[in-house]
């Protein structure tokens, strides 16, 4: 005893308060711990499991501002949620979200770049709140076939590829490239015998229908099953999906590559179509009620559980088409420049709707715009031919002409190949597709020649880490171009890419707001970077490029 | 009871054992400066290892650098524990949305992610070419990046233990990937995030 208080008095004289501090925090841990692996097994053993019991039990309810913010950015709860989900679906909810729980030093190490992305309720989020299966299991649609159907018996000859085949929020054929490994993760092996038992199980775990296609599970290794990629062999991936483990694997990893895209979920979906940016705030409503709720607790074992249950969602499915939102981005306005914006700070000459080239176009325009800009149009009438020259003549004063001729720009007057819609595209030469007549055809025409300077001069010269700083501290400069847009809730889609699109069609067309995209819901949208001071960095950015 | 007085006189000959010892990691801590000198260890013939450096602004070299050196590098803005036991360090870059990044695995550096500066004039802007040159062609280029658009494109060297998202329409360079070599599949599956290998030919 003497000597511990020598030991003492000796810490005390060398003033080491940290040290004493950290000394005195680390006997108690010590001592905790000796206490409690001296007397644990003293206790019943009845007593001790109970005990350990109640420490596991969660309380139920999450802390839902979380999803609120990046990566997640749904828009804050605002209101009731719509649907109250009975307890059965809570239950399968937080089955779902244990299972990805239990998966997650898997699952993050896939994301490893990114752990954040993977979240066991952003899985219960993405399946009862947004695509309203229920989290049952069994919930099973393919829109392919006989104008859709939800009966797993009808297989889904033709959807595979399509995005229109999902089985519980996830698209079968997503899930094609993982499920091996998520099975090999989930049963530790996957050779035919464990794969027909775990199929096996989920047969005979259906009831509403009871699955017939198969009757049985073959025993085959599941490789085989995945490399095959037959019809049949479709459906027998579809059904191992309906495992609620290794359905929650693959469903947390879906989300997860969703949000990786730009870094923002709600960014990510909005692209796929109304459905998703018009009902946000909704789907943030419901996802609060199940915060609430939310224990991930898993309720049975792994294996096909109760079946298809009954559930009470009026949500209507759609499939998760990301091919959607290329068709969705040719729709646009230019919408006459709000109430009257000066386009203070505009680039003399510009091409707004003020700018009339004087004089007559000279007798053969194509063949100025070739000498002066390396600009080809093809197809074009002679009179479009005329509107793309006074376009650039109305350019004339920027910088454009300068950050031009790195390379032969054709313009078609058509859509992009395989029907995809107005944009752009770089190899030997860039080209732009945008037809003729196209409403705002100006404000489009300057967007996508925005991709085509920012992928044909350096990073530097197009002062690319200004223009994406801007972007990452004042959102897009339309819902468009997200990650969020200041003058309304969410509606983006792309990132910062088509916000450097949109920040050179603002530039170059002060007086007019412009709509780029479907999701774009404003009536009167004014010019973000002349008429709306939210954007000052993105409006000292443009200046420094054009 | 002796058993457990036995015990606890134990665990406090432990607990001094375990404080002396804080208190000589700590004195030797003190005596350094903040700055851990970074390494810079010889370019290698042939340059087929990442014991080395493989753009003038690399933090670490790989399966070099400790975890307490990448801990005092200059920058540093986050620390996140993976469930793994990985540790993942931030660092400031030109870019507020996407940082320069140092994994730690058994307390070696075994992936880092910098930004290449965007001005030319800065030592650490590399051209496409001045990776070509020196190291011949990628093992495999794949267009489409996430963060940088559909049409740039990850030059990969998986072998030599890096690679590179650039503008394939200007030789730029925006970042490197510096990781321990290993195959293109390997590292596309654990590093490559950004690779976006369905993304369309164009933007909209």
């Amino acid at each position: 005893m003497e000597q511990l208080n020598h030991f003492f008095q000796s810490l005390k004289s060398k003033q080491t308060p940290v040290f004493v501090i950290s000394f005195l925090l680390l006997c108690l841990f010590l001592i905790f711990q000796l206490y409690y692996t001296t007397n644990e097994p003293s206790l019943p053993p009845a007593i001790a499991k109970t005990i350990k019991r109640i420490l596991t039990v969660r309380a139920a309810g999450i802390d839902y501002s979380k999803y609120t913010k990046p990566p997640f950015n749904l828009p804050s709860p605002n209101g009731d949620s719509d649907t109250k989900y009975d307890s059965e679906t809570i239950s399968r909810a937080n089955t779902l979200g244990g299972y990805v729980q239990k998966h997650l030093p898997y699952l993050q190490g896939k994301f490893s770049s990114h752990p954040e992305y993977i979240d066991p309720f952003s899985a219960v989020i993405w399946d009862v709140a947004i695509e309203g299966t229920g989290a049952d299991p069994y919930n099973w649609n393919c829109q392919d076939i006989q104008g859709s159907s939800n009966n797993v018996n009808n297989g889904c000859p033709n959807g595979y590829s399509s995005g229109g085949w999902q089985v519980n929020g996830i698209q079968v054929s997503q899930a094609a490239s993982h499920l091996a490994a998520d099975f090999q993760e989930v049963y530790g092996k996957t050779d035919g015998a464990t794969v027909k038992s775990v199929g096996d199980k989920i047969i005979g775990g259906s009831s509403s229908p009871k699955i017939t296609n198969p009757s049985s599970f073959p025993s085959t290794d599941l490789q085989t099953i995945i490399s095959t990629n037959t019809v049949e062999s479709r459906q027998l991936m579809a059904i191992l999906l309906m495992d609620p483990e290794l359905g929650a694997v693959a469903i947390s990893q879906e989300v997860a590559g969703d949000i990786s895209g730009t870094g923002n979920w709600v960014s990510a979906m909005s692209g796929w179509g109304s459905y998703y940016s018009g009902n946000m705030q909704t789907f943030s409503n419901r996802a609060k009620y199940l915060a609430d709720n939310y224990n991930g607790t898993v309720t049975g074992g792994s294996g096909a559980t109760t079946g298809g249950g009954s559930y009470s969602l009026d949500l209507i499915l759609k499939p998760l088409s990301k091919d959607s939102y290329v068709l969705n981005m040719a729709t646009a306005q230019a919408i006459g420049g709000g109430s009257g914006g000066s386009g203070q700070g505009a680039p003399p000459g510009s091409a707004n709707g003020q700018c009339t080239p004087t004089g007559a176009p000279p007798t053969d325009p194509g063949a100025e715009l070739l000498s002066k800009y390396k600009i080809t149009t093809q197809g074009f009438s002679s009179e479009g031919v005329i509107n793309v020259y006074d376009l650039f003549t109305c350019l004339s004063s920027s910088r454009v002409p300068s950050l031009l001729g790195k390379t032969d720009i054709v313009i078609h007057n058509d859509v992009r190949p395989n029907n995809a819609g107005i944009g752009m595209s770089c190899d030997a030469g860039c080209g732009i597709w945008i037809p003729e007549g196209t409403n705002a055809f100006k404000f489009i025409l300057t967007h996508e020649l925005g991709h085509v300077l920012y992928y044909t001069n350096s990073p530097e010269v197009m002062h690319y880490a200004d223009a994406e700083n801007a972007w990452s501290s004042e959102g897009g400069l339309s819902p468009y171009s997200g990650p969020y847009y200041a003058g309304q809730g969410n509606c983006p889609t792309q990132g910062a890419v088509e916000d450097y699109a949109e920040m050179v069609a603002y530039y170059l067309n002060p007086t007019l707001g412009g709509k780029t995209g479907a999701c774009d819901s404003r009536d009167n949208p004014k010019n973000s970077l002349f008429e709306d001071t939210h954007f000052p960095l993105h409006l000292n950015a443009a200046k420094q490029v054009l | 009871m002796p058993n457990k007085r036995l015990l606890f006189l134990l665990a406090l000959v432990l607990i001094i054992v375990i404080f002396i010892i804080l208190v000589l990691i700590s004195g030797v801590r003190g005596n350094n400066s903040d700055q851990v000198p970074i390494p810079t260890p010889t370019i290698l013939p042939g340059g087929t290892s990442t014991q080395q450096k493989i753009n003038p602004v690399q933090k670490t070299v790989i399966e070099n650098t400790t975890q307490r050196e990448v801990q005092t590098l200059p920058g540093l803005e986050n620390k996140i524990t993976l469930s793994n036991g990985e540790i993942m360090y931030t660092f400031k870059s030109p870019l507020i949305s996407r940082k320069n990044e140092v994994l730690v695995k058994d307390n070696m550096a075994v992936f880092e992610r910098v930004l290449v500066p965007e001005s030319s004039k800065n030592p650490g802007h590399l051209l496409i070419s001045d990776y070509e040159k020196t190291y011949g062609q990628p093992q495999q280029i794949i267009r489409g990046s996430h963060f940088y658009g559909n049409l740039m494109r990850t030059y990969i060297y998986a072998d030599k233990g890096f690679a590179f998202i650039a503008n394939p329409f200007t030789g730029d360079v925006f970042e490197v990937h510096i990781f321990v070599p290993t195959s293109v599949d390997s590292y596309i599956q654990t590093y490559g995030e950004d690779v976006n290998k369905n993304a369309p030919d164009g933007e909209s």
